[in-house]
Parts: structure tokens; C-alpha cells; sequence
């Protein structure tokens, strides 16, 4: 009842303001706030002076943007989606649009260009359970290469990151539940291909995906250091910004697979991708990766569990071989778009961290509401 | 009139299945503002340069507001010329603010008050610009700034996100606060309420500050570079400024068309660094008219500060309310640095 009556209201507002909600360009919001033990505000682990220091800190924050979507004569629909703080890399100036995505879809199938998953992490995507308030990194997050080396379309964890890696290019189409995608990155070098399939099976149903990426060499762009320089007339030390340290990364091919499963409250889901590169400079790098999750649901609790694992890591990645990570979570949703979240993670082994050559990891947390408008 | 019938029709579908955003009170605000300044930049700050140019800004944000089906209100404001200090990166949320509210209190994060702020406040604002807003009393738990602007003595990158949790009890309220860190302790408390025929507000404030390191602009150095010599961006100039405490007071009172407050504020801090302020405001409305006028005089200002020792700023405006969300503005004012500045022009809100 309440909902046709604000229907009605809206549908006059609509008319009220015709031009703007007939090409259907619609908001969206989210927020939130709460405490975090060794994080950063986007939930990234914090590390000072090579330590995880014991910090406890106000966590917040508040987003907005549009979903944009219209319709043309024959049918085709075509949208776009953007964040008021993504905006400029929406735009994306003149390297190419980093953040936000555009499509188009038919009876021919879907393209997206921009800030969205290529073809592999499309239909093998990511393991359930994860309710900590800003994601503590996003373990619940398969590592693509396709995704501009990151884990998901944040920029909590690079690995190898690829400034170019956008706007991926990706063609998705599907047929009696089978799906098929196809996509490349910027430049047209890399050749992507994800498929899968869902069924009900035994009481539940279940989802299984598989993806392939071919991927061409790229330059990793890290954090600018700081170098200490002579001023050549006083002969006084200063110390300025460096150029950005670029580190090439070797290509190579990422196989990966994923299976999900939901039976009633119970939800389940795991992922294995493994790297093999060509060598460069640098050397060559040969590792795969196991992701396992489960998520539980009681009335309006949801808890969590996901554990990872690099099974095998060689070459320049070395360092990471064996090393695991697992993150406990929770959330009780208030109702109205709030919901209670914290969770706790022991992190990966981090290069850096401690006195361990390959380094060591911490324990981080996090608790708060999180909002969604 | 086909094209318009079709239009509507998507505009109904699409606001059906996209229903539960829209539900939930997403609402888009603007402001606007156009003409003429003497002496000040397009923000309001002065230049002493002594010029007159055109100045004009567009901002929009949204205000979005929720409930939780036990009643808690909650919501998150921001503009979009603040979207990436709103999301906050690894830093921290340094402007919006985001809030939940029941029966307990308020509790807000973000680009806030401080629980002294809070309750003390500032005084009249004149002008279109608010002309570098020093009617607005310096509270070191509001990053140093003179209210929510860029007229900074103290920056502290590291003050947002402020946490505040508000409570009201009858005509008294209380309030609590700290930043980012939780290394400062910020207390706030008032009275309002009917006296004689008009109504007074008291409110004081307390702050205590941890040590911070405030980030000032980077220096330009000379360097070798492979043709000669090169000048580049070296790194930021920072400053430690010592904890200490500060308090403040004001009363204020409006009765019929007028209105006026006094502050006061004395801060000091662990390296003998220390500042007293006094100011009184003014207002008067008469019909769409409405006066202001505000003083401040840095009674007494020691170490770093010392440069402040005696100075006084003061001001005076004009508005005349058009209705429907514009007014013509206009104000002068002689601030701390003994600079004149003046502007004229239209506010819009939408």
C-alpha cells in the first residue's frame, strides 16, 4: 500500500521534473562509520615504520552517484553507472576511463567498457562471506591480473598493478543458463574468456565458472619515494619526491575456476587461479591461489568465514609461497538500508612488515554501521 | 507528444524497479552565488592585492537520510566538489559528515563540530563571501580552522574525522567529541530557553588536544638536473604543534527582530603557546533587511601566536532577502591582518 502510494507521488514528481527522470538517471548512496584496529579508512592494513602499530581509529565515510539508463528506438538499451568521488576517473581524461562503466545491451548480448570485471573474474568472481565493515582488504576477493591486478575494484591491495588495465572491454552473452564473456584491456593486448553454468542440484543451487586470461607485459607503477637531494648553489640536503618506481611485469596466462553453492541459510564458495608468466628483467613468476568462504544466515544475522592460501608461489613472487590468511565476520541488519558489521582478519604474510625477509602478518579488525540509501 | 508519452512510460518503469533507492530519501541541494569583490580571491580570503573582480561558484551534494525498522534514524550528507574527501581514501573522511540518531543521542562522524563548537559557536557572518569568515571563533578541535573553510592557524591534517555524540535533556543539552586518532577530548554543554520575552542560549566548551603535526604548503628547492639547474616541488613544511587546552563561553539572546552574542576563548598549550580571544556579534531584521556586525580582539597571544598579540577583526553587512531562496548580500570587513575587504552580489540556494 505504502509502496503505491509513494509510487504515485513519484510518478507526479516525474512529471514535475519530466526531462531529467524520463532519460532515467537515477541516484544512489551509501555511508558509513564505526572504529578500525590497524587499518586505514578503506580497511587497507596500516604499517608504520614497518610495523602494524596497535592503532585504533574513527572509520567513515559517505559516497554518492548515478545510475544512468535509456532506451533507443529499436529496443537497445544502454546505461552507465558513476561515483561523485570516481568523477574524474570517469571522465578519464587522456588515459582512459578508470572508474565508473558504460554499456550497451541487446538481443545480441551486453557490452561494458571501464571499471568492470574482465571475462574471467565475470564468471568466477569472488567466495561469500565477508560482512566486516570496510571489506579488511578484501580477502573474500580472487586476485585477477584481468582486474588490474588488484583484489576487486578497490585500491586496498595492488599486486600487480596495471595502470592501463582500463577501461576493460567486455562482451558477455548467455544462453539457456550457459554464459559466455569475452574481454580485453585498454590497449586490445590481452584476451579474456569466462564461461559458466547454474543449476539446482540436490536441494540447493549451484553456480560453477571458468576463466582464462592471456595477459601481454605490463609496467606496474608503485609509490613515488622520497630521495634526499643536493642543493647545488648552498650545498644544503633536502629531501623532494621521487619519480614513481615502474617495475615491469612479465606476461603471461591466469587459468582460474569457481563453485558456489546455497542451501537455504547456508551459502558456500571457493576459488583457484593460478599465474604462469614469460620472464623479464626482473625474472618469472609461476603461483596459484585457493579462496574458500561460507557465509550463515539466522533471522537478521549473517556470519561469515573465508580462508586463503597461495598453495605454490615461484620465481619473483617467491616470497608469498605458503602463505595464508583467514578473516571472521558478522552483521545484524537494523533494517532500512543499516546494518551492523565488524570482522577480524589475520592478514597474508606482508613484505616489509616485521623482521622476516618474506615478511610476517597482523591482525586487523573492524566494527560499525554501514548505510544504503 | 508521442515522444513525451513513451518517456514517461520509461521514467515509471525505470523508477519502479529501481524503487528502493529512491525510497530512502536521497535529496539533491545546490547553492550559487555571483558577484563583485574587493581585494579577496573567488573563496573570500584576502589577496591585498587591491583589485575588484567577478566572483562566482555552483556547488551540489546530496543529503540522504534512512530509518532502521526498530526507529534509529540514520544519514550521510556531502557535496560533490567534496566526493573523494567524503570516501576518504586511506587518510580518513574529511568532509560530509555521516550520522545515526535514536531515544540515546546523536552520534555523527566526519566533517563536524567539535562538542565545544558545538555549543559556543561563532558569530554573525557578513558579507557574500563571508570574507575569510573571521566571525567564526578558532577552536583547535575543528583542525584549526575558523570554521569549516580554509582560514586555517592550525592545521591538523588528522583532526576529521571528528566524532561527536550529542544528548538533550529538557533545555540542556551535553555533548562529547574526539578526532580521528582518539587522542583528544573535547566536552560541550548549553542552556536555552524563554527569558523576558525573548530567548538565550549559554554554551561552553573544553578541548583537550594531543600534540599534532600540521602540513603547510611543499617548498620550492633547487636542484641539478641534466640541463643546469632545475627548481622542483620539494616536500611539504611540517610544523609540530604542542597539546594543550582550550576553553571557550558565549551567550546569546535574541529579543524581537535583534539579536547578539559574546564569546570568549582561551587556549593554551604545552610549549607556552597560548591565545585569549573576545568577541561580541549583532543582528537586526526588518522585513526582508537584515544588519550584521561582529568584533573579535585577540586580547592576548604568546609564542608561535605572538604575531596575533592585540589584533582585532570586525565587520558589517547587509542582506535583503528576494525570496525564493536568493538574497542580495553585501558586507566590509577589516581583518586581523589589517587588510580591507569587501564584496556585493546574489546568493542563491535550491
Amino acid at each position: 500500500m505504502k509502496n503505491v502510494l509513494f509510487a504515485t507521488t513519484a510518478t507526479a514528481a516525474l512529471l514535475v521534473g519530466g526531462i531529467a527522470s524520463a532519460q532515467g538517471v537515477a541516484l544512489f548512496g551509501d555511508a558509513r562509520l564505526g572504529l578500525g584496529y590497524n587499518i586505514n579508512n578503506d580497511g587497507s592494513i596500516l604499517i608504520e615504520d614497518g610495523d602494524t602499530p596497535d592503532d585504533l581509529r574513527a572509520i567513515s565515510r559517505v559516497r554518492f552517484g548515478v545510475n544512468m539508463t535509456g532506451e533507443t528506438d529499436s529496443g537497445i538499451t544502454f546505461g552507465a553507472t558513476i561515483r561523485a568521488d570516481n568523477a574524474a576517473g570517469g571522465q578519464g581524461g587522456t588515459n582512459g576511463q578508470s572508474a565508473g562503466s558504460v554499456f550497451v545491451s541487446g538481443s545480441f548480448g551486453t557490452l561494458t567498457f571501464g571499471d568492470t570485471n574482465g571475462a574471467d573474474e565475470q564468471w568466477v568472481g569472488d567466495v561469500p562471506g565477508d560482512y566486516s565493515l570496510t571489506g579488511l582488504g578484501d580477502l573474500d576477493e580472487t586476485k585477477f591480473i584481468s582486474n588490474g591486478g588488484s583484489f576487486g575494484t578497490d585500491t586496498g591491495n595492488n599486486f600487480a598493478s596495471n595502470p592501463e588495465a582500463r577501461p576493460t572491454v567486455r562482451y558477455d552473452f548467455d544462453i539457456m543458463g550457459f554464459g559466455i564473456s569475452a574481454s580485453s584491456n585498454r590497449d586490445l593486448t590481452d584476451i579474456a574468456v569466462g564461461t559458466g553454468y547454474s543449476a539446482d542440484f540436490g536441494g540447493g543451487s549451484w553456480k560453477l565458472g571458468v576463466g582464462y586470461n592471456k595477459f601481454d607485459s605490463f609496467i606496474s607503477t608503485g609509490e613515488a619515494g622520497l630521495i634526499v637531494v643536493e642543493d647545488p648553489i648552498t650545498g644544503d640536503l633536502n629531501v623532494v619526491p621521487g619519480a614513481a618506481v615502474d617495475s615491469e611485469i612479465p606476461a603471461g596466462e591466469q587459468w582460474s575456476v569457481g563453485l558456489g553453492a546455497t542451501y537455504g541459510d547456508f551459502g558456500f564458495g571457493a576459488t583457484y587461479a593460478k599465474i604462469t608468466s614469460d620472464t623479464t628483467d626482473d625474472g618469472d613468476f609461476e603461483a596459484d591461489n585457493l579462496l574458500l568462504g561460507a557465509s550463515f544466515g539466522m533471522d537478521a544475522w549473517s556470519f561469515g568465514a573465508v580462508y586463503g592460501k597461495i598453495l605454490n608461489a615461484d620465481g619473483i613472487l617467491v616470497d608469498l609461497d605458503g602463505d595464508d590468511s583467514f578473516e571472521l565476520s558478522a552483521a545484524y541488519d537494523l533494517g532500512g538500508g543499516a546494518s551492523v558489521m565488524g570482522g577480524v582478519r589475520r592478514t597474508y604474510n606482508i613484505v616489509g612488515l616485521g623482521e622476516d625477509t618474506s615478511g610476517e602478518s597482523a591482525w586487523i579488525g573492524d566494527f560499525g554501521i554501514s548505510m544504503a540509501f | 507528444m508521442h515522444l513525451r508519452a513513451s518517456a514517461t512510460l520509461f521514467g515509471v518503469l525505470g523508477l519502479i524497479i529501481s524503487q528502493p533507492a529512491t525510497a530512502q530519501g536521497i535529496a539533491l541541494f545546490g547553492d550559487a552565488r555571483l558577484g563583485l569583490g574587493y581585494n579577496i580571491d573567488n573563496a573570500g580570503e584576502a589577496t591585498g592585492e587591491d583589485d575588484v573582480r567577478a566572483i562566482s561558484r555552483v556547488r551540489f551534494g546530496v543529503s540522504m537520510t534512512g530509518e532502521t525498522d526498530s526507529g534509529i534514524a540514520f544519514g550521510a550528507i556531502i557535496r560533490g566538489d567534496n566526493a573523494p574527501r567524503g570516501q576518504g581514501g586511506t587518510v580518513g573522511q574529511s568532509a560530509g559528515s555521516v550520522f545515526v540518531s535514536g531515544a540515546w543521542g546523536s552520534l555523527t562522524f566526519g566533517d563536524t563540530n567539535g562538542a565545544d563548537e558545538q555549543w559556543v559557536g561563532d558569530l554573525n557572518e557578513v558579507g557574500l563571501t563571508c570574507l575569510g569568515c573571521q566571525n567564526e571563533t578558532p577552536f583547535v578541535s575543528n583542525g584549526g580552522g575558523f570554521g569549516e573553510d580554509e582560514e586555517e592557524f592550525a592545521d591538523n591534517p588528522l583532526a576529521r574525522p571528528t566524532i561527536r555524540y550529542d544528548f538533550d535533556y529538557g533545555d540542556f543539552g551535553a555533548s562529547l567529541s574526539t578526532n580521528r586518532d582518539l587522542t583528544d577530548i573535547g566536552v560541550g554543554g548549553g542552556w536555552s530557553g524563554a527569558v523576558g520575552g525573548g530567548t538565550l542560549a549559554i554554551g561552553v566548551g573544553y578541548y583537550d588536544y594531543a600534540a599534532f603535526t600540521t602540513v603547510g604548503e611543499p617548498q620550492l628547492i633547487v636542484v641539478s638536473g641534466e640541463d643546469g639547474l632545475a627548481v622542483v616541488e620539494g616536500t611539504p613544511v611540517e610544523t609540530s604543534v604542542a597539546g594543550g587546552t582550550q576553553w571557550s563561553a558565549s551567550i546569546g539572546g535574541t529579543f524581537g527582530d535583534f539579536n547578539g552574542k559574546v564569546v570568549y576563548t582561551t587556549a593554551d598549550s604545552e610549549a607556552d603557546a597560548s591565545f585569549d580571544l573576545l568577541g561580541a556579534g549583532l543582528g537586526a531584521t526588518f522585513g526582508p533587511w537584515a544588519l550584521n556586525a561582529y568584533y573579535f580582539n585577540v586580547l592576548n597571544a604568546k609564542g608561535p601566536l605572538d604575531p596575533y598579540d592585540g589584533r582585532t577583526s570586525y565587520g558589517a553587512g547587509v542582506n535583503y532577502d528576494l525570496g525564493g531562496g536568493a538574497l542580495v548580500r553585501t558586507g566590509v570587513v577589516r581583518t586581523y591582518a589589517d587588510e580591507t575587504v569587501a564584496d556585493l552580489g546574489i546568493s542563491l540556494n535550491f
